[in-house]
């Protein structure tokens, strides 16, 4: 592994600088101050990390501000070439890691690439100073040794631990004497079981013998039931003598008291007996009942009136609707009667009558003959009123006509001309034409340029028209163009005289004339009004003579009318002028009310008779009654009469009804009586007690006959005649008990063998099902599954343990003494053989031996020697190394000590690991460099090599 | 000569305890010793539903010396059935099951005839045929004597061969009543009914010289289907049928972890491959090997008990049965521990020979605790160095 070329980007004093190195040995030559350490630094932070703000480490940041960090070109032979940058990101600063194949690694593969090295164990083999030389000094010879062993071998440390971890790992899983570990416990648990399905085992083994043990309990019980068969049979016989023999003795004697008793009594003699005595007094007594009944009967008395008087009330009943009738007639013939007296009183009013004027009224005639002989005279003097009326009217409106007239009259007096306005009219016409002529002569001398030919066309178009006219015989366009000739001949000749002259004519008269114009016309109308005024009166005059002629006939006529009227009703005791028509026709009513009021009157008579003739009819028989409730009563009696009568017939019925029972009641009694004598008779009594006695006999017949039977069927139930009669109840109870003793205890063997057999069978047929021997086997095998389960952690456990002693105990004891070897013969080729040996004593310490034998303590060395000492050491062990770990050595200036000849045999040193190591020495003596044989490559440090990066 | 049709079975080993099941719970336990059971109650269903002329039984019917008294109920009862639909069975002991073990006997029915200590020939009637069967039983549990010897050579008839044994020289068994394959062919036997050996195999065709291997795996060894032959033997030919009557088959099971990165999709694809293994082959005991495990997390790999218990967990108490036995991954390649330290380590260790490996356990081994564990042969401690490699660097990964 050798660096090809440092970049800083920044670094320090450093910006941008680049350095290409060499494989072998590269010479770093600088002043003072050139930035040496610097460089030497940078490439320990950049592979390594920047150290943390808070270490005693420098972080080398540039002080410019610039870019922090840098970049390093590796040759590696294991991994294949690499790059590693290193800038400001986190505190150690951010990573990036490139293969020459364009491959990214991540910050966690570095370790791998720096072989497990951290910064520590890179500098105590691979990086040193003087100062670190010096440095030596201070240490004892056990931080030595132990700085010694523990330089390359960062991980030693981790392994130790691994190894304590595994040895206490096994020590939970297995110890040889111990009872707690996993494995003892599972041991001990494998060989309870083991002991447990010995138990088992031996348990199963009684199986035969269990088996043959069952056969012969078999063979037991089954002899054993046959004896108790035979046992029990007999002990059933036994019984069932000892119940016969007293049932036997029993019906002997039963039959024995039998044969004393008769047995004469009827079947249910008693019973027939009381039913039949019962009867009798039941008989009796409804006998006695009845008797009563029939006098009680035959006293009572019903009040019941004759059928004729019955027959009456039903036919009144029968009329009950006429009576009604005549009454309600009597009742409206009363009203009708009221009404039509009022009905007299308001038409005597109406008529204004007086009491003898009514009277009167009757003989009257209202016939419509004579009406119509009133009317016509009557309507001719209401006729004449009227025609006089209206006359008067007119005459009025006449009058006051000619009023008016009179009055217009007057008017258009007042307005009439004056004499001097009428002279001044008289010379109005002259004026009137010289004003005219005047303005024509005006008038043609302004237009006199233009209408010179006017009068000449005019006449042209008139003689053309005339031309046409006579051509086509149009006589009236003829006459048309005559006149326009005509025109024109008058145009042409009107000739202005003298213009002016005439406008002021003009202007001098023109008001003149339109005065006396205006003058005019009030005049003639003036004329026209006063004329017709004096018409009118005129004819009004003559109207009003024309109605006073009428007047005065009418007059005339009327009188004569009244005075016919006046002649007619000379007679009539009242007046009849007011209104014909009306008088008329109410007189008419008056006689009509009075002609009905006198029929009611006789229609109510009548009604009354009728009802009073009723009363008295009833009051007959009934006795005093009062008009209102008199159906009520005749109702009320028929109803009671009714009821009475049906009474009467329902005591009839009775009376006959109660003889017949009476007669029926007497034979049964007679019957009955018969029947118990003949009762007794059968039985040979005439008494009743005697009669009972006999009965009681015969009950206690009947009783022992039921026992008797009762005997017989229990001792039927016993198919079997019990065999020997002469045995007593006492020798059978003491066989009996003998024979069930012995049963018992046949039955007792019996049950304790089959309680054994069933116990010895479910034992068998256990066995062969247990799953108990086969499930600790199971059980065993699982154990020692898991059991060797345990082993191979523990075997894999010590592997791992064993493994790691054994390679630290190799290292201890093979390669330390490999460098020690390496490191002797280098020291002592160093010192010129004055020393031939750097060793361990037995404490653990180094010590240098000089050839002659003479040990020295490390501190006893002089300062260059013991540089030597170190560095041979440290030479060696990365010579050891190289393989595992061949990184660059990186010096700072570390042989300033040493003389010419030490220096050249440390150089020839160098030389020899060159092959495996690169070496980056930095130093400030120019003249190092000449020191080697051939020169190394050189690079300067200072202002100069500063250098542009791309 | 009419066709002869037998069942050939050895090693039921009934009632067998399984080995290796740590950390099994008692009812994956009762659930696994139930198997031998069940492959055998599977062997006399067919045999009775299929009325073969006879059966031959070629020892280690009994898993111990001592013949657990319910496994030889269970016999007793499958013998009956037999004896019901008059099938004779032919039958020797072997050296699990050999003479000299103390148990309590329970008495077989007349249809089976077992073969004394001594090589001896037994007859059968089938039909027109006379059939001879030879055979022998184990007197004690080691038979090192070559019994082939004391076979006779075939006469006229039918012979049928049975012998509980291994091949002379084989070093991966140990050496039971030893024999060569032309040893057998030179007794001109129509066919040798062998037992002891537990994987199926066909050592000849001419005659079919047969290890119809045991009815039911018991441990990761004894992988994939298991069960017997049914065979019809005529004047020309031999043909033979293999019957499987495993009821818990041991096997392993590649589960490719490429594109998983996380913990439950590992387990999914874990679940999805089971279930279809289970699909095809029912219940079983398997043993998970991952690959392509670069994409998982680092977690997932490094505490792999964990994940074995939660796998576990999702086929408690559901058949069909699965039991994961183990995972195995592969081993860890993106380690960072610094190659000075462990590359050392490791050299020390591969340096080891096997009697320094046997020196390494002997502290366990010759202590009483040896008695229960299996000795361990050099591929052992291969596996054991890698083993030890791995923890090393975990370890060292960890302290770093």
């Amino acid at each position: 592994m050798k660096i090809q070329k440092i970049l800083l980007y920044g670094f320090g004093q450093h910006e941008n600088l680049e350095i290409n190195l060499r494989p072998g040995m590269n010479l770093l030559y600088g002043p003072n101050e050139a930035g040496k350490t610097t460089i030497q630094q940078a490439i320990l932070h950049i592979l390594f990390g920047f150290p943390q703000k808070n270490q005693q480490e420098l972080r080398y940041e540039p002080k410019t501000g610039g870019k922090y960090g840098g970049c390093l070109y590796i040759e590696d032979q294991e991994y294949g070439n690499w790059m590693i940058e290193r800038v400001r990101g986190k505190s150690s600063g951010d990573v990036l890691i490139r293969f020459e194949d364009g491959r990214i690694m991540e910050e966690a593969e570095l370790k791998r690439l720096l072989r497990g090295y951290d910064r520590q164990a890179f500098e105590s083999i691979f990086s040193f100073s003087l100062f670190q030389l010096q440095g030596l000094e201070k240490m004892d010879e056990n931080d030595l040794s132990r700085t010694l062993l523990a330089s390359g071998t960062t991980g030693l440390d981790t392994l130790w631990k691994v190894e304590k971890k595994m040895e206490k790992e096994m020590g939970s899983l297995f110890k040889k004497t111990g009872k707690i570990p996993q494995m003892n416990k599972k041991l001990t648990e494998i060989r309870e079981l083991e002991q447990a399905m010995q138990k088992e085992q031996q348990k199963l083994s009684m199986y035969e013998p269990l088996t043959s043990r069952k056969q012969e309990l078999d063979e037991q019980v089954a002899t054993l039931r046959l004896e108790e068969q035979r046992l029990y049979k007999q002990s059933e016989e036994q019984r069932i003598a000892m119940q016969i023999v007293p049932l036997q003795q029993q019906r002997n004697q039963l039959l024995e008291q039998l044969s004393h008793l008769t047995d004469t009594f009827p079947a249910a003699g008693i019973r027939r007996y009381e039913e039949l005595a019962s009867k009798q007094s039941e008989l009796q007594l409804k006998k006695t009942r009845l008797e009563k009944e029939q006098s009680e009967w035959q006293s009572e008395w019903i009040d019941l009136r004759p059928t004729s008087e019955r027959q009456q009330l039903e036919r009144w009943v029968t009329q009950e609707a006429e009576w009604h009738r005549l009454r309600t007639d009597r009742i409206s013939a009363e009203q009708e009667i009221r009404l039509l007296e009022k009905k007299l009183q308001q038409l005597s009013n109406r008529l204004g009558l007086t009491h003898d004027q009514q009277l009167s009224i009757g003989k009257m005639d209202v016939s419509i003959q004579r009406e119509r002989q009133l009317e016509p005279i009557l309507e001719e003097q209401k006729e004449l009123d009227q025609q006089l009326k209206a006359l008067q009217r007119l005459l009025a409106e006449a009058e006051s006509e000619r009023q008016e007239s009179e009055q217009r009259k007057e008017h258009t007096e007042r307005i009439q001309l004056t004499e001097s306005e009428r002279k001044k009219l008289t010379a109005l016409p002259e004026l009137q034409h010289q004003l005219a002529e005047a303005k024509f002569i005006v008038s043609a001398s302004d237009k006199q340029a233009s209408n010179q030919m006017v009068p000449v066309i005019i006449m042209l178009i008139g003689l053309a028209i005339g031309a046409y006219s006579v051509l086509q015989q149009q006589w009236l366009f003829t006459c048309l163009g005559i006149v326009m000739v005509a025109i024109g001949a008058w145009l042409w000749k009107q000739r202005p005289a003298s213009v002016s002259d005439q406008q002021s004519f003009i202007r001098d008269n023109e008001p003149l004339v339109a005065e006396l114009e205006r003058l005019a016309e009030r005049d003639e109308l003036q004329q026209r009004d006063q004329r017709q005024v004096a018409a009118e009166i005129e004819r009004l005059d003559y109207k009003l003579q024309k109605y006073a002629e009428e007047m005065e006939q009418l007059y005339d006529q009327k009188q004569k009318a009244v005075k016919k009227w006046q002649d007619l009703l000379q007679d009539e005791p009242f007046d009849l002028t007011f209104n014909i028509q009306e008088s008329f026709r109410l007189l008419r009513e008056f006689q009509d009310a009075e002609i009905d009021q006198k029929t009611w009157r006789l229609r109510l008579l009548t009604a009354t008779q009728h009802v009073q003739s009723l009363i008295k009819e009833v009051e007959k028989v009934l006795g005093p009654v009062a008009e209102e409730g008199l159906f009520e009563r005749i109702r009320q009696e028929l109803l009671h009469q009714n009821s009475l009568q049906e009474k009467q017939l329902s005591k009839q019925k009775t009376v006959l009804e109660i003889k017949e029972q009476l007669l029926e009641t007497n034979e049964l009694l007679e019957t009955t009586t018969a029947e118990i004598l003949q009762l007794f008779t059968i039985v040979g009594v005439s008494e009743k007690e005697q009669f009972y006695t006999a009965y009681q006999q015969d009950q206690d017949a009947q009783l022992l006959k039921r026992q008797l039977k009762e005997v017989e069927a229990q001792l039927s139930l016993y198919n079997k005649e019990p065999l020997v009669k002469e045995w007593t109840i006492l020798e059978l109870e003491r066989q009996r008990s003998e024979t069930t003793n012995r049963l018992q205890i046949i039955r007792q063997e019996v049950e304790a063998l089959v309680d054994e057999q069933v116990k010895v069978g479910h034992e068998i047929s256990q066995m062969g099902t247990s799953q108990s021997y086969s499930e600790l086997q199971q059980l065993v095998e699982v154990r020692k599954a898991e059991l060797e389960e345990m082993t191979e952690q523990w075997v894999i456990r010590k592997a791992v343990r064993e493994s790691i002693r054994q390679t630290m105990s190799e290292w201890k004891e093979h390669q330390l003494p490999a460098v020690l070897i390496q490191a002797n013969k280098w020291f002592s080729y160093l010192t010129g053989d004055r020393y031939a040996t750097i060793g361990l004593t037995a404490e653990g310490y180094f010590e240098a031996v000089t050839a002659e034998g003479q040990t020295f303590m490390i501190n006893e060395l002089s300062q260059a020697t013991k540089e030597q000492a170190y560095l041979s050491l440290r030479l060696a062990l990365a010579y050891e190394l190289s393989e595992r770990a061949p990184f660059p050595i990186i010096m700072d200036d570390p042989f300033v000590h040493f003389d010419n000849e030490r220096l050249s045999r440390m150089i020839e040193i160098l030389t020899e690991l060159q092959p495996s190591h690169q070496f980056l020495y930095f130093t400030c003596h120019q003249e190092m460099k000449l020191k080697w044989p051939s020169e190394p490559h050189t690079i300067e440090i200072g202002r100069k090599v500063k250098g542009e990066i791309y | 000569m009419e066709p002869i049709r037998f069942l050939h079975t050895a090693d039921l080993h009934l009632d067998s305890p399984f080995k290796g099941m740590a950390a099994a719970g008692p009812d994956e336990l009762a659930r696994l010793q139930q198997s031998t059971f069940a492959a055998f109650d599977r062997f006399i269903a067919y045999a009775v539903k299929e009325r073969p002329d006879f059966i031959v039984i070629v020892g280690d019917i009994y898993d111990g010396e001592d013949r657990s008294l319910r496994a030889q109920i269970r016999f007793q009862q499958g013998m009956q059935q037999l004896q019901k639909v008059n099938i004779p069975v032919y039958l020797s002991y072997g050296n699990h099951d050999n003479l000299s073990g103390r148990w309590t006997r329970v008495s077989l029915p007349e249809n089976v005839h077992v073969f004394s200590e001594q090589v001896e020939q037994k007859q059968l009637a089938i039909r027109d045929d006379i059939i001879y069967l030879h055979g022998f039983s184990y007197p004690q549990r080691h038979v090192k004597e070559p019994m082939i010897r004391d076979y006779p050579e075939a006469t006229d008839g039918i012979h049928i061969g049975l012998l509980h044994g291994s091949v002379a020289g084989d070093v991966e068994h140990a050496v039971y009543a030893p024999f060569t394959v032309s040893e057998l062919q030179d007794k001109h036997y129509q066919y040798w009914a062998l037992g002891h050996i537990h994987k199926r195999q066909l050592l000849s065709e001419e005659p079919p010289i047969v290890y119809p291997g045991n009815i039911q795996g018991r441990h990761r060894n004894e992988s994939g289907q298991k069960g017997f032959y049914d065979v019809l033997l005529t004047s020309t030919q031999t043909s033979m049928k293999f019957v499987g009557t495993s009821d818990i088959m041991y096997t392993s099971l590649t589960v490719s972890c490429e594109g998983i990165e996380y913990a439950d999709d590992w387990v999914s694809a874990c679940q999805e491959a089971i279930d279809q293994l289970t699909a095809e082959a029912g219940s079983v005991v398997v043993e998970l090997v991952m690959e392509q495990t670069e994409g998982l997390t680092n977690d997932l790999a490094r505490v792999e008990g964990q994940w074995l218990d939660i796998l576990r967990e999702q086929y408690e108490a559901i058949e069909p049965f699965v039991w994961i036995s183990a995972i195995e991954w592969p081993p860890i390649h993106d380690s960072v521990v610094p190659n000075s330290l462990l590359e050392p380590v490791e050299r020390t260790m591969s340096s080891w020979e096997t009697n320094d490996w046997h020196d390494l356990v002997k502290e366990v081994y010759s202590h009483k605790a040896g008695r229960y564990l299996e000795a361990l042969k050099p591929v052992d401690f291969e596996r054991l160095k890698q083993q030890a490699t791995a923890l090393l660097k975990n370890e060292l990964l960890k302290e770093s």
